[in-house]
């Protein structure tokens, strides 16, 4: 059984205090408790951002590569060795700026993986520019006069890729954050979880305080439901759209979105038999040879 | 008839009509008939039109190495082809043309070349349909040579019995009506010894051949985008894809493909993409995230002509300088340049077991011309090659790296153990007792982001000290040919076999053979510069070849040896048009 003292790292965070990422730390180290997932079989890839260290923090497999480039690689590996739990981990302007192409085509693949998203909107790691989910207007170093550019909507681009499990949580609610993660996780095909993570030393605006007083979650309200694929049922999805849509006064957090589809890696012609990882001493190549004789 | 030992063959005609087809099942017919063969294509970046043409170089008697610029027959299937090819017919030669493409009556044709008008078309539609014309023609170059049809028919068979009995029907009434229109057979090739061998022939391209290498040293994880001319590699490995279990994806760009590869080398997997210079660019970070992170992956960038997108289907050397040093900072690499198919397959499954032992990126250089053209070669030797992962540890293995104690209760695994070699043990996920995070920041023995000085200097020391065991492994380049030479050719990747002919030419130069020998840099970094200075210092005519502008192999020799090829009396040919030099050219520069 995995226990938290099995996830204790050399060294604890250097984030500062009160950062969002704390929450979700510890919301990543609870699930894996929860879920038992051995730390020896579970590998976060990270790219480059504050957060995108969270994987020096829980002791388990971690790959922190390039500022935008976290998914490519958790693909890889999840790829080559599909028994492994793979968690992706990157900021909003890693995953929604840099990175942005790979987010789309992740979705679009649908393999076994979560993405965790850091999302202060906000970049932090380079003191204080916008990034692609500043909402228009908001003042950084970079746009000394406002941001003139729409904030792009992650979860709704999670419905137009292909995402099969898109939710949106808060590094402010602790319980909340880590069932999104669980479910996340336990969900077949690739989850999205953007979660809003307030950075307490360069955005201003999106604080703790702009959140406690705006965030509803979605399943406390008996009027939404949790979309699905658009069969011969009722659709949902322009109502969980147009909830992705929420910005002011009230801003919802939870599932959106849920579908069950065949992972990439249920249809990955070349993990028929066997796995990329397990190298065999020797291959014979005489039969490929006859090709060219 | 016109004697001849080997003949070459051209086949041109707009893009799109099937003749770089037809060139592959004309060579694997004659390789199969027991003829040693060459073929390659020269193709503009167009899905139709434009003009393309096939040549295809064969002998029963010797060693057919490279292509040769000069013809014996030109197949022309359209004005254009008649019109660029027509000076480039050897004395004896024929041209094979379709009257209602072209008046010849207008054209000076070079003396002593036969002029063949067939109209294929109406031969072909009275085989059933334009489609045969391409057959037809097949047969009109069988017929003139004089060849045995029944290699090309069971060709035919194999390639079209699943299309059915009236294609493959179809397909040989045309091929018999090419001989038929050929009017005779023209040439008299010189016979070889039987075709016994040839069962253990094969013909096929570098890329081809480095694939067998890569899938023999067990990758079975490929990440790429298409680019011309690498493209082949994720082809074939995608066909290979799920007999030999290797999982394929075609990325949505360069940047992926390589960060994917990095991922599956720390997985555990062996894994390889392939680019060319445009691609190549875009996956520079992640390259240099390999070096840092120290994990094992194989990256092809098969050359074309730069800069930008360039020439995109012509060949170049260009890319050596941006291979050599790509991404930021330094960091530990291998650069390798194959220069036949042999090459190919060797260095290719050499390539994987550098990148697990030395636990860095090794990146391999083709080109067009030896990424597309066809060689035939005896089937690959697969005796001694032995898989070697280097140092992966498992549980028990992870635990003697393990530090005990601290705060958190110990248990963390030194990923970046300092070692002698500069190896470190490396785990993979899945195993416990080894977890670790593999990182593209500056990091201590626990992969710790620390910026101290001299944990800095200590990890920078430990990477670099790779290139000192790989260069005491890599084989040192060798002369090839007699050591007392009057000119000694230098050059690197798919020039090889060419100046292998060269030399051969040259030495049987009517008037007094000229004595020469080649030195081939096959690994450019690290790069044995003790041993190449000593050649060259040695060599009486130093002679740089080179496809690229700036001679980057030779400003590399000079930067680590010293060695000037012009202060030494040499000289260097170099060339960047986009084609290949032929024989022909290269000992007409020499001579002159």
């Amino acid at each position: 059984m995995t226990e938290q003292k099995d996830l204790l790292t050399k060294d604890k965070p250097n984030w500062c205090p009160g950062c969002g990422d704390y929450g979700i730390l510890t919301a990543l180290k609870n699930v894996m408790v929860d879920l038992d997932l051995a730390p020896a079989n579970t590998v976060v890839a990270t790219g480059i951002g504050c957060g995108s260290k969270i994987n020096h923090w829980v002791k388990c497999y971690g790959f922190e590569g390039l500022h935008g480039r976290p998914l490519p690689v958790a693909s890889a590996v999840k790829l080559c060795n599909p028994d492994l739990n793979v968690v992706a981990v990157g900021g909003d302007g890693d995953g929604y700026g840099l990175g942005m192409g790979h987010f789309i085509h992740a979705m679009r693949r649908n393999l076994n993986m979560t993405y965790i998203v850091q999302d202060n909107q906000i970049y932090g790691l380079t003191t204080g520019q916008t990034s692609p989910t500043s909402d228009r207007g908001t003042v950084t170093k970079s746009t000394p006069s406002g941001a003139i550019e729409l904030p792009v909507n992650p979860i709704e681009l999670g419905f137009a890729s292909g995402a099969t499990y898109i939710a949106r949580g808060y590094a402010g609610d602790l319980p909340h954050l880590t069932k999104l993660i669980a479910d996340g996780i336990s969900h077949k095909g690739f989850a999205l979880i953007d979660v809003f993570q307030p950075c307490v030393t360069f955005n201003k605006i999106n604080t703790y305080q702009f959140f406690q007083e705006r965030v509803y979650k979605l399943e406390d309200d008996p009027t939404f439901k949790v979309a699905g694929p658009c069969g011969d049922k009722e659709c949902d999805v322009c109502d969980a759209i147009a909830r992705s849509r929420e910005w002011g006064d009230k801003i919802p957090i939870g599932l959106f979105y849920k579908e069950d589809r065949a992972t990439y890696e249920s249809e990955e012609i070349g993990l028929k038999d066997g796995r990329p990882v397990d190298v065999p001493a020797e291959v014979g190549i005489e039969e490929l040879m006859s090709e060219f004789m | 008839m016109t004697q001849k030992s080997t003949i070459n063959i051209l086949i041109g005609g707009p893009a799109g009509s099937g003749i770089e087809s037809a060139g592959m099942l004309l060579g694997k017919s004659l390789m199969r008939g027991g003829a040693s063969v060459f073929a390659c294509n020269e193709i503009m970046s167009l899905i139709r039109g434009g003009h393309n043409y096939n040549r295809v170089r064969f002998s029963y008697t010797e060693k057919v190495l490279c292509h040769d610029d000069r013809a014996d027959v030109v197949v022309a299937l359209d004005r254009e082809s008649v019109e660029e090819h027509l000076d480039e017919i050897r004395d004896g030669g024929v041209l094979v043309y379709d009257q209602d493409h072209v008046d010849i009556s207008k054209l000076k044709v070079p003396d002593g070349v036969r002029v063949l008008h067939v109209d294929l078309d109406e031969a072909a539609a009275g085989v059933g349909g334009a489609i045969y014309k391409n057959t037809v023609a097949i047969g009109v170059i069988l017929g003139l040579c004089g060849l045995d049809l029944g290699n090309m028919e069971k060709i035919l068979r194999d390639t079209f019995g699943e299309k059915g009995a009236e294609i493959v029907a179809n397909n040989v009434n045309a091929l018999k009506k090419g001989v038929e229109v050929s009017g005779g057979q023209h040439f008299e090739i010189a016979a070889g010894e039987a075709a016994a061998g040839a069962a253990e022939e094969m013909y096929l391209n570098g890329h081809d051949a480095f694939c067998l290498g890569a899938v023999k040293a067990g990758c079975r994880f490929v990440g790429e985008y298409p680019m011309t001319p690498s493209s082949s590699i994720l082809h074939t490995m995608a066909k290979w894809a799920e007999k030999m279990g290797i999982v394929v994806k075609h990325a949505e760009d360069e940047i992926a493909a390589m960060n994917m590869i990095v991922g599956a080398g720390f997985a555990g997997a062996r894994s390889l993409t392939g680019t060319s210079g445009g691609g190549f660019a875009l996956m520079t970070e992640a390259v240099g995230m390999a070096g840092m992170s120290e994990t094992p992956c194989v990256i092809v960038n098969a050359q074309r002509v730069g800069p930008s997108t360039g020439l995109p289907t012509k060949t170049e050397q260009g890319d050596l300088r941006q291979v050599m040093h790509a991404s930021q900072g330094d960091y530990p690499r291998v650069v390798m340049a194959p220069g036949d198919p042999e090459e190919c397959f060797e260095m290719g499954f050499e390539a994987f077991n550098y990148a697990d032992r030395y636990q860095l990126p090794v990146l391999v250089l083709t080109d067009k011309y030896l990424a597309e053209s066809m060689y035939s070669v005896p089937v690959f030797n697969e005796e001694g090659m032995k898989i070697d992962r280097g140092k992966i540890l498992d549980e028990k293995g992870a635990a003697a790296v393990t530090a005990e104690g601290g705060e958190a209760g110990g248990g963390f695994f030194r990923r970046y153990a300092l070692s002698e070699d500069g190896v470190s043990g490396r785990t993979l996920p899945g195993t416990p007792g080894g977890e670790h995070v593999a990182t593209s920041y500056e990091h201590d023995e626990f992969s710790d982001l620390l910026e101290d000085a001299d944990i800095r200097v200590a990890q920078m020391d430990k990477r670099m000290k790779k290139m000192t065991g790989l260069l005491s492994e890599l084989p040192a380049p060798e002369l090839i040919g007699e050591a007392d030479a009057d000119i000694t050719l230098v050059s690197w990747g798919s020039y090889k076999p060419i100046l292998e002919d060269v030399v051969a030419r040259l030495a049987a130069r009517e008037g007094g053979g000229v004595k020469a020998n080649i030195l081939m840099i096959k690994y450019m970094v690290p790069f044995h510069a003790d041993v190449v200075g000593k050649i060259l210092r040695a060599a009486k005519k130093p002679v740089l070849v080179e496809q690229n502008f700036s001679g980057q192999l030779g400003g590399l020799i000079k930067e680590k040896t010293g060695f000037d090829f012009e202060e030494a009396g040499g000289a260097k040919i170099l060339k960047y048009d986009g084609r290949q030099m032929d024989c022909e050219y290269i000992i007409t520069k020499l001579v002159s």
